[in-house]
């Protein structure tokens, strides 16, 4: 999915940050690309980081709380690549930025982040999680698409307030129709356009039928009532579908309040393109109509929504009749909005400072309440003024000194750390645990040096899985862990760490043992592909002691290690399984609950010779390394 | 009134340290949060629930709700029972046999016909909200009764995903394998890894562990090494062999016939030997739309031997004294036969059958009208339905937790144990 499509795009960025390659040029704050129609217009000098330091200085000083001491380069780098591209950098990286002695070089880092493909690879999959789930299954849902057209929107920087009206009031076909799937979905040709290459028509209906991706979020829900709750949740943290069933007892909202909403969305009529029987995705367009489609009109439920004239939360009338949703959605991200701007904003300082001022983000209830509302209202104010410019507020957020905290220390910060004073750790979401985990092993690499057929889908396979397995509730604040067995298990004994931290041809650890170097250089390199850090002093020893040690015990009598290589006969059925995997994978996709391995990664074990003691002492530091909490979390 | 709203970080490294999975089943002595306290009924009368989830929404009136001799009746005949006022279809003949350790429950009545609010409703007691995700009644079992001593998971779901604990976290959800029979994947270890290197490995994780454990000082570190304590004690457990059946007398797996599903239902009872409190085994294919006789009558030659090799195994083991069984699905299928020979989704009526510990057997409750269509007597909604096995298990139905967004949130919507299935 995703992911390896960011692994791609992430070899493109490391190209252009390696070591050899100079720094890139200080860009201006807001870059000449940006100046294409939609995108951001220069924001107007207003709230600044500073501002915001100041703001929380002065809550930390009245609440008594002495924050945590700035976090290291290193911390810093990992953590701004998660939270803006969805991955650790890579060791060349690393130490090209530790070695950077220049006083913008964090600066820097971020505009080089804004400006890499992955951005806008990590941004399709935050949102394709937020707006489309991984649980809906329509048969008109074009996943690929909706990723198309999410992608070209990060990768061309189109304002917020554009995304969402075009989103709220899409109209046009679902997609090109075809296979559904683990090949549909997860293919980097399928659903990583190169930025610019789809961005500029993607969202403009051209002659004969145009695909519109962003209709998919409209198909993505069972009911109209559905929909509108959830465009009030997510894209202005109203909860109005609290009074779908019955007036709100604490808050203002009536069920007229919430009929009227949503009795916009009852003029999106959806008419199927493929009729009958279809295999893959069924296409449908998605159009405007002035009256309401008898499907609607003529269920018993939804008569009293039908009645109700369509109307905004704040009582502006958006009855137009077949312009009604564009009406609704030019009122909802219009600058004037008392929520737009706030509930990105709040969604977004959750992304990277762990916890927004609201939580859950999308919840902005008057009754809710907020962390220093009036840093929130700041916050929300500069990023409407600057043009809901999405790459700006990132700009603003990693530019603070509370983003830059360390994650260890402070005093007084309370249980709930709610004003921020120490950096707040989170576990890696799947698709940050997979490029991680593929990254700092290379399996992949392995995989092609073993030979291994259809390594892409092997890759779609481990990826669907990850996303089911690890998935975590990006929204959530809980100050518990929440994991479960089967992810704990697949961590400590699954084929993706299990092989991954071995010494077959093509892993890292392969490449770390062979080439030249002390054992010393070789366990900073693990730290490095592990951690996105060299091992300190006390580490390092601890570390050589451990494999000077092993070493020293005789080797292995068994051959645990090995398995003795398969026969002939054993690899035809291996190939079979395989090929019997696949199949069903492509008619299975998403099965929840599926398992996270895959058969077709046993055949490494037969690369895999018998290791010696010392190699095998190797193996176990990268595995624990790699299972280590410093590596599963954002810090 | 002595209430803190918070636990301290030092009640949280006590509750996650050593031992900390069984100290979290017993937070009630010492109720740090309200959502922690613990308010069972005073003597539980089951210790387990075995949950068969019949998924798609299996056709009432062709399983355990015949009207022979009507128009709606289709094509399966009807068998007579030892209960009185109780037929069912002729291809459910050991259940027959053994009605008088079942209680049929023909009231059921929902409003959901649509399957992912339906299996939603039936495994949480609420309609589907977008506000707030409801725990699961395994959820609930999880979070409140706890995991066994021997290290298994408190809640297993073998052939389907059953569902998720909700606002309760991943923590408390199933622990869910594609089928049962054999061991989990990944309890065992990676290629090339033995028990001592993986010990080995343990053992500098630990260090690392520990150290970035102190230097965040956060819970969620403390969490994570809790987690891998428990998959760890999995891997270990001595009762592991329960999921597998590989060592069970081929006599007693042929009893249940030859199925997936089937060798879910002994692998449930053997977990229940050991102590695991919520098991789901799901039975997929009931949504008939087409050739609904074919199928149902290949669905119950399933259902039947693995349903009636589950009681008698339970009991050769001593325990359908202490386990309630609990069969139901989506929702029951349309009296009208459409012009596939299918029936469709029908919310209106359907059936459950419940057995074993605290369940009044041998009776059934509840009748629908001639047609099928219309519950005539005794209704009972899937919240009191859960309601009523959650009290066995010495939930109480009264018991509320605060959601995410503060709103109290019970055991199910409203739902009342209903006291005709109470022994």
């Amino acid at each position: 999915m995703k992911s390896f499509a960011l692994l791609l795009a992430l070899g493109a960025l490391a190209g252009a940050c390696g070591p050899g390659t100079p720094p890139p040029a200080p860009v201006p704050a807001v870059t000449p690309s940006a100046a294409s129609s939609s995108a951001p217009q220069p924001a107007a000098a207003g709230f600044s980081a500073k501002d915001v330091d100041r703001a929380l200085a002065k809550a930390w000083k009245e609440a008594g709380v002495v924050p945590a001491k700035a976090a290291d380069d290193a911390t810093w780098l990992r953590r701004v690549h998660l939270d803006v591209v969805g991955a650790p950098p890579t060791p060349e990286e690393v130490l090209a930025f530790l070695s950077d002695r220049t006083a913008d070089k964090r600066a820097r880092k971020v505009e080089a982040l804004l400006a890499s493909p992955a951005y806008a690879a990590h941004w399709t999959n935050y949102w394709e999680d937020a707006l489309l789930g991984h649980e809906a299954r329509d048969q008109r849902l074009d996943r690929p698409a909706f990723r198309a057209w999410l992608s070209a929107r990060f990768a061309e920087n189109t304002r917020w307030d554009k995304i969402v009206a075009e989103l709220v009031a899409a109209t046009g076909q679902n997609g090109e129709g075809g296979p559904r799937g683990a090949l549909a979905v997860d293919m980097p040709s399928a659903d990583m356009p190169m930025p610019m290459s789809t961005g500029a028509d993607a969202g403009a209906p051209s002659a004969g039928g145009a695909v519109n991706g962003a209709v998919n979020y409209t198909l993505r829900f069972q009911s109209p009532q559905d929909l509108a709750g959830a465009a009030s949740r997510t894209f202005l943290g109203v909860q109005i579908q609290c009074a779908q069933c019955h007036d709100h007892k604490s808050e203002k909202w009536k069920q007229d309040d919430f009929r009227r909403f949503t009795a916009t969305f009852l003029h999106a009529q959806v008419e199927p393109i493929d009729k009958g029987q279809v295999k893959g995705t069924r296409r449908v367009e998605v159009t405007d109509v002035a009256r309401i489609p008898p499907r609607f009109a003529k269920n018993a439920d939804l008569l009293p929504i039908a009645a109700a004239t369509p109307t905004a939360l704040d009582g502006t009338s958006v009855d137009r009749g077949q312009g009604s949703r564009r009406a609704l959605a030019a009122w909802m991200t219009s600058p004037t909005n008392p929520w737009f701007a706030k509930a990105y904003t709040n969604r977004m300082w959750s992304h990277f400072l762990g916890r927004g001022f609201s939580n859950p983000v999308d919840d902005l209830r008057p009754s809710n309440p907020t962390t220093q509302p009036e840093l929130l209202d700041a916050l929300a104010k500069a990023f409407a003024d600057g043009g809901f410019d999405p790459k700006a507020l990132i700009r603003l957020v990693c530019a603070t000194e509370v983003y830059g905290l360390a994650s260890s220390g402070g005093e007084n910060l309370g249980v709930e750390n709610l004003l921020w004073g120490r950096f707040r750790i989170v576990p890696l979401g799947p698709e940050e645990l997979l490029n991680h985990l593929f990254a700092a092993t290379r399996l992949e690499r392995a995989g092609e040096v073993a030979g291994l057929q259809n390594l892409p889908l092997i890759r779609a396979q481990i990826a669907r899985s990850y996303t089911f397995l690890f998935d975590v509730d990006e929204e959530s604040d809980a100050r518990d862990f929440e994991g479960n067995v089967t992810q704990a298990l697949s961590l400590l004994n699954g084929n993706v760490t299990g092989f991954g931290t071995r010494a077959l041809p093509g892993t890292a650890l392969a490449e770390v043992l062979a080439a030249p170097g002390d054992d010393a250089s070789k366990v900073d390199a693990l730290y490095l592909r592990a951690l996105a850090r060299t091992a300190t002093a006390a580490e390092r020893e601890r570390a050589l002691a451990f494999i000077k040690d092993a070493a020293a015990r005789p080797a292995d009598p068994a051959p645990a290690a090995a398995p003795p290589p398969p026969s002939k006969a054993e690899q035809r059925a291996a190939a079979r399984a395989e090929k019997k995997a696949e199949k069903k994978a492509e008619k299975k996709p998403g099965k929840k609950g599926a398992s996270p391995d895959v058969p077709q990664l046993q055949r490494l074990a037969a690369r895999a010779g018998s290791a010696d003691p010392r190699t095998r002492a190797f193996e176990d530091l990268f595995w624990a390394l790699l299972n280590s909490s410093e590596s599963l979390f954002n810090h | 009134m002595n209430h803190r709203p918070h636990p301290t970080r030092r009640d949280l490294l006590q509750l996650f340290s050593a031992g900390a999975f069984a100290a979290l089943a017993f937070a009630a002595t010492r109720p740090a949060r309200a959502d922690l306290q613990l308010r069972p009924l005073p003597t539980p009368k089951s210790k387990a629930l075995i949950v068969l989830w019949m998924n798609g929404g299996p056709s009432h009136i062709d399983t355990w709700d015949p009207k022979p001799g009507t128009k709606v009746g289709g094509a399966h005949k009807a068998i007579r029972t030892a209960t009185p006022g109780l037929s069912i279809s002729e291809h459910l003949p050991q259940l027959a046999r053994l009605s008088g350790k079942l209680a049929v429950v023909r009231g059921l009545t929902s409003k959901e016909g649509n399957h992912q609010r339906a299996n939603y409703l039936y495994h949480t007691g609420y309609a589907p909200n977008p506000t707030v995700e409801h725990p699961s009644l395994g959820g609930w079992v999880s979070k409140r009764l706890g995991p066994p001593s021997g290290g298994l998971p408190a809640f297993v779901s073998l052939g389907g995903p059953s569902h998720g604990a909700g606002f309760f976290g991943v923590q408390h959800g199933p622990f869910v394998l594609q089928r049962g029979g054999a061991l989990p994947q990944n309890v065992g270890y990676a290629p090339g890894v033995d028990a001592g290197r993986f010990d080995a490995r343990m053992r500098l994780l630990d260090t690392m562990e520990g150290e970035f454990a102190r230097a965040t000082g956060d819970a969620k570190v403390e969490g994570r090494r809790a987690l891998a304590k428990h998959a760890v004690g999995l891997m270990r457990s001595p009762d592991l062999a329960a999921f597998d059946l590989s060592a069970t007398p081929k006599a007693i797996v042929e009893g249940f016939g030859d199925s997936d599903f089937g060798r879910g239902c002994l692998v449930a009872a053997q977990l229940v030997g050991a102590g695991v409190r919520y098991v789901e085994v799901s039975l997929d294919g009931w949504d008939t739309h087409t050739d609904n006789f074919t199928r149902t009558k290949k669905l119950m030659g399933t259902l039947d031997p693995a349903f009636a090799g589950l009681l008698k195994e339970l009991e050769r083991r001593g325990l359908l004294a202490t386990t309630t069984v609990l069969c139901l699905g989506d929702f029951g299928r349309t009296p009208r036969i459409n012009a596939n020979d299918g029936r469709d989704h029908y919310p209106g009526a359907s059936s459950a059958v419940l057995a074993g510990a605290g369940v009044r057997v041998g009776q059934v409750l509840g009748e629908t009208d001639a047609q099928g269509e219309k519950v005539a007597k005794n209704p009972v909604t899937p919240a009191g339905l859960l309601a009523t096995v959650g009290s066995l298990l010495g939930l109480d139905p009264h018991d509320e937790v605060l959601s995410p967004v503060g709103r109290p949130i019970a055991l199910t919507e409203g739902g009342v144990p209903v006291r005709e299935l109470l022994s």
